[in-house]
């Protein structure tokens, strides 16, 4: 039931988010509110809950609740900075949307229905792109937006009838295999911007997007990841030529995304640029954990995806709260925003340390782990060299803001706090509401003196009271405000890539997908040793999904509590009775 | 017999057809509302009533959200690339196609499905390679389509929740296609942006003769050099590299004339590059009028230069008498308001 009111949460809160739009103030109400729901469903959400509808059945498990919760976490927070950099107001019904769209996927046992759900949670990205509809830029990003629309569609489904264990009338049914492989890890490569691919999100990154970014590249790409990394192991981990082949083209693809994503980063000027070629290069670890085919990289990948999740969104709202309070987005005039702005400064670090981490820690290893399984061992040096070229050019950042200020920084007042002064009413310009702020003092004042200037012209001299001093301190500390949520959510993502919160333990157990996908005892034709069989079934078997025994939910959705089993599938496999 | 399958078969390529190659919008949307509904039937057994009033509402509030965006005005589709007759065929193509291969053996779903649902991915092709928005979206919810009647014909039945998952899906598609569709106003500024970047010319070019850029044996003048109309310092490094200042520079060098043949002189012509087509630019120059017309007079701009901001001088030749200078003494002050 705790799902059914998560999705329930979800979609009415799009649904009246869309209809209250005409009214910013309700409509931001209305979307905060759901998205705030939203986290508390998810929070609340019961690792064993399940309900059938008609033959499938909906099975939560705790990761998957832990990542619908760092889902709408991360888009509660960035609403929130929203509100002073600048209202998202289409990033918040598409979260929701998608959030929507992500619960049912990673929830369903039946395989069809969790792909077409993923594929369906990826539209809402229109939602955002449709921002530079009224620009040049409209036609070529509608076009961008549909054809990936197209290509995940065709990749969900043609997963789906794979998975699904068709008798495919093929000498080599690992071709078959091959190209299902190809098309969802295209489709993972296409929605996240991995590098050939990456000129979609450049495009959305020069069109003004700010915080709606994270959508596009961020919470998409890792929920349809999330799906096509459940039956990773144990569909595509048979061996044959044509898998090989196919797997090869997918580690040049994440090799190309790794190196030249940072390389992008560092090449670049405008702050939306150097984020969104960040996180192209950290999705080359989803298409590593897709190259992997073993179970060993299950648990890192989900890590890791947990962690990409928050890191970037507090990336995105690092960018977007330095362009807001300096008013520029360009490095150059952004020298010296580190002296300026100490509280973003430190946010940067610890996203940093979130993103890399160190030998020892949850998400170094993890991300060492998936190059280790993703590539072949002449290639492990990767992983360092991108570890290298990240930390290059987070230093840049870094560096330009230790730099002399330029005339742009000092004229904002950055991230130190501010208390209202008239006799400094004249230098203040603190934030860019510093001017409206100081404007409104005098109407803040309910009692004004009358007092002569040395001319003896009478004028009305604002008269504050202690409340309207604090009124006026809030809003003339806007920066301040939005750096300390910058922080809080850079936080949030280092507790998680350190395996707080139980994440570590959450990444141990799968989604119900993992399950449902394990693989059968005869595939496709194919003996364990991924040749074809003499005699291959003449007669299609069931479903997966009527394999699956209710009473065997719980036991495929283990709680902490429970034993959490690294190999899920072992388990599957035992309770479907294959 | 006859089944119901076969019937909603045939609906789904005609619906598939008309929603491919027409130009009204709402013909389109129609089209694909026919498809979709005639989609959900394409089964054996019938699904069961509840999933076929989910995809037939999905299939109605998809077509209702492209009938609202069709009906905005900022809809400019050129119908099929390849023409009705084209569409038609190659659907008839794929359909025949589907219904004699048999990729999965034995089939879990009707043929037919598996017939219609190729013969509408092969009709997406066409709206995917373009660059169309609203066609796009078209051929994305074809393929949609298309891939649900493949997993029906290769998996079986589907389950209600799947059928539901798959309205929501068109929905979606719709959704992100009637949102993605740039405004009148985008298309319009597109297109000044694709004609201004374009180095085509935007007129035919007119037949002019071609203007000799060898030099001409010309015998010795004995008289100075003839003021060729050499461009100045300025304008050369502004006209530099196009073909005028290269003819005239070609024309105006000196070059070792053979002496031996003297020839009356014959009148240089003067180059016209004028009548020579340009590519249009944003600015075009005011003697391009074969690229260009007259543009509208612009309003008075106000003057903002110093030099500008002075009254015209009235030139007086050596003759007119001067008019009196006036006093630049100031008046007196004699009180009062000033």
């Amino acid at each position: 039931m705790t799902l059914i009111t998560f999705l329930l949460i979800c979609v009415a809160g799009m649904l009246l988010t869309l209809l209250t739009m005409p009214f910013a103030r309700l409509s931001r109400l209305v979307a905060l509110g759901s998205l705030a729901g939203a986290l508390a469903a998810a929070v609340l959400l019961n690792p064993n809950d399940s309900v059938t509808l008609g033959e499938v059945t909906l099975a939560t498990t705790w990761f998957g609740g832990f990542f619908l919760s760092a889902l709408a976490a991360s888009s509660l927070l960035l609403c929130v900075i929203g509100l002073a950099t600048g209202w998202p107001e289409r990033l918040a019904p598409a979260a929701l949307a998608t959030m929507a769209g992500v619960g049912v996927a990673i929830s369903s046992t039946d395989p069809t229905v969790a792909l077409i759900a993923a594929a369906a949670a990826t539209a809402p990205a229109a939602l955002v792109a449709s921002r530079v509809r009224s620009t040049p830029l409209g036609t070529t990003v509608g076009v961008a937006e549909l054809r990936t629309l197209a290509l995940v569609v065709s990749a969900s489904v043609l997963a789906a009838v794979t998975i699904l264990n068709t008798n495919w009338n093929s000498d080599d049914p690992t071709f078959v295999l091959a190209l299902a492989f190809l098309v969802v890890a295209a489709a993972v490569a296409v929605r996240s911007g991995a590098v050939p691919f990456h000129v979609p999100a450049a495009l959305l990154s020069r069109s003004g997007e700010g915080l709606g970014l994270v959508l596009s590249l961020v919470w998409i790409p890792t929920g349809f990841g999330l799906i096509a990394l459940s039956w990773n192991a144990s569909i595509f981990g048979v061996p044959g030529d044509w898998l090989d082949r196919a797997v090869v083209v997918v580690q040049m693809v994440a090799i190309a995304t790794l190196i030249l994503g940072a390389v992008g980063a560092m090449l670049h000027d405008e702050i939306e640029e150097i984020v969104v070629y960040s996180i192209v290069q950290d999705t080359g670890f989803i298409l590593l954990a897709l190259t992997a085919r073993s179970e060993d990289a299950a648990q890192p990948a989900r890590l890791w995806l947990l962690a990409f999740v928050i890191a970037k969104s507090a990336l995105v709202a690092w960018a977007a709260t330095a362009s807001w309070a300096f008013e520029s987005s360009n490095l150059g005039e952004l020298r010296g925003w580190l002296r300026r702005a100490p509280i973003l400064g430190i946010a940067l670090v610890v996203i940093v340390a979130a993103t890399l981490g160190w030998p020892g820690s949850p998400v170094f290893e993890a991300r060492g782990t998936l190059v280790g399984l993703g590539l072949p061992d002449p290639l492990h040096f990767i992983g360092t060299a991108a570890i290298l070229l990240s930390l290059a050019y987070y230093a840049r950042l870094l560096a330009v803001g230790l730099l002399t200020p330029t005339e742009t920084v000092r004229r904002a007042g950055g991230d130190w706090p501010h208390w209202p002064h008239l006799a400094r009413e004249t230098d203040e310009s603190a934030s860019p509401d510093g001017v409206a702020v100081l404007a409104n003092l005098a109407e803040l004042g309910d009692e004004t003196s009358a007092s002569d200037d040395d001319e003896g012209v009478p004028h009305r001299r604002p008269k504050l009271y202690l409340r309207h001093r604090l009124t006026a301190a809030w809003r003339l500390n806007r920066p301040l405000q939005t750096s300390l949520l910058v922080l809080a959510t850079a936080t949030i993502a280092a507790i998680v890539a350190f395996g707080g919160f139980g994440a570590s333990d959450a990444s141990q157990s799968g989604i119900t997908l993992d399950d449902a996908a394990a693989p059968p005892p005869n595939p496709s034709g194919l003996d364990n040793g991924g040749q074809p069989t003499d005699t291959p079934s003449a007669e299609p078997t069931a479903a997966p999904t009527l394999q699956l025994a209710p009473s065997a939910l719980p036991l495929a959705s283990p709680s902490p509590s429970e034993s959490p089993s690294a190999t899920p599938t072992a388990t599957a496999t035992a309770t479907t009775g294959n | 017999m006859l089944d119901a399958a076969v019937f909603a078969a045939v609906a789904v390529v005609l619906g598939g057809v008309v929603a491919a190659s027409a130009r009204d919008g709402r013909v389109v949307v129609l089209g694909l509302m026919l498809a979709a509904v005639a989609a959900s039937l394409v089964a054996s057994p019938l699904p069961g009533s509840l999933a076929v009033t989910a995809r037939i509402l999905g299939a109605m509030l998809a077509a209702y959200l492209l009938w609202a965006a069709a009906g905005s005005g900022s809809i400019n589709s050129a119908g099929s690339a390849i023409g009705l007759v084209a569409e038609a065929a190659v659907a008839v193509a794929a359909f025949a196609v589907g219904l004699a291969m048999r990729p999965v053996d034995p089939l879990a779903g009707p043929v037919e499905a598996q017939a219609a649902g190729l013969s509408l991915i092969a009709l997406a092709i066409v709206p995917l390679a373009g660059r169309d928005v609203f066609r796009m979206g078209v051929g994305v919810t074809l393929l949609t389509l298309g891939s649900s009647l493949l997993v029906g014909a290769w998996s079986g039945p589907t389950p209600p929740l799947e059928q539901l998952a798959m309205a929501a899906l068109l929905v979606g598609i719709a959704g992100a296609t009637s949102l993605l569709i740039p405004s009148v106003e985008a298309v319009e500024v597109a297109a000044d942006y694709v004609v201004e970047s374009t180095p085509e010319p935007v007129v035919a070019p007119l037949p002019v003769a071609p203007v000799p850029v060898a030099p001409r044996p010309v015998a010795p003048l004995p008289v100075a050099p003839r003021p060729v109309a050499v461009p100045t310092k300025s304008d050369a490094a502004e006209r530099a590299g196009t073909p005028r200042v290269a003819a005239v520079q070609a024309v105006a060098a000196p070059k070792p004339m053979p002496a031996e043949t003297p020839k009356p002189i014959q009148p240089i012509l003067p180059i016209e590059p004028e009548r020579r087509p340009r590519p249009m630019t944003a600015e075009p120059e005011a003697d391009d009028w074969l690229a260009w017309e007259a543009p509208a007079p612009e309003p008075a701009q106000p003057v903002t230069t110093h030099s500008a901001r002075r009254a015209p001088v009235k030139r007086l030749n050596e003759f007119e008498k001067p008019p009196p200078k006036k006093s630049t003494r100031s008046r007196p002050h004699l009180g009062g308001k000033p």
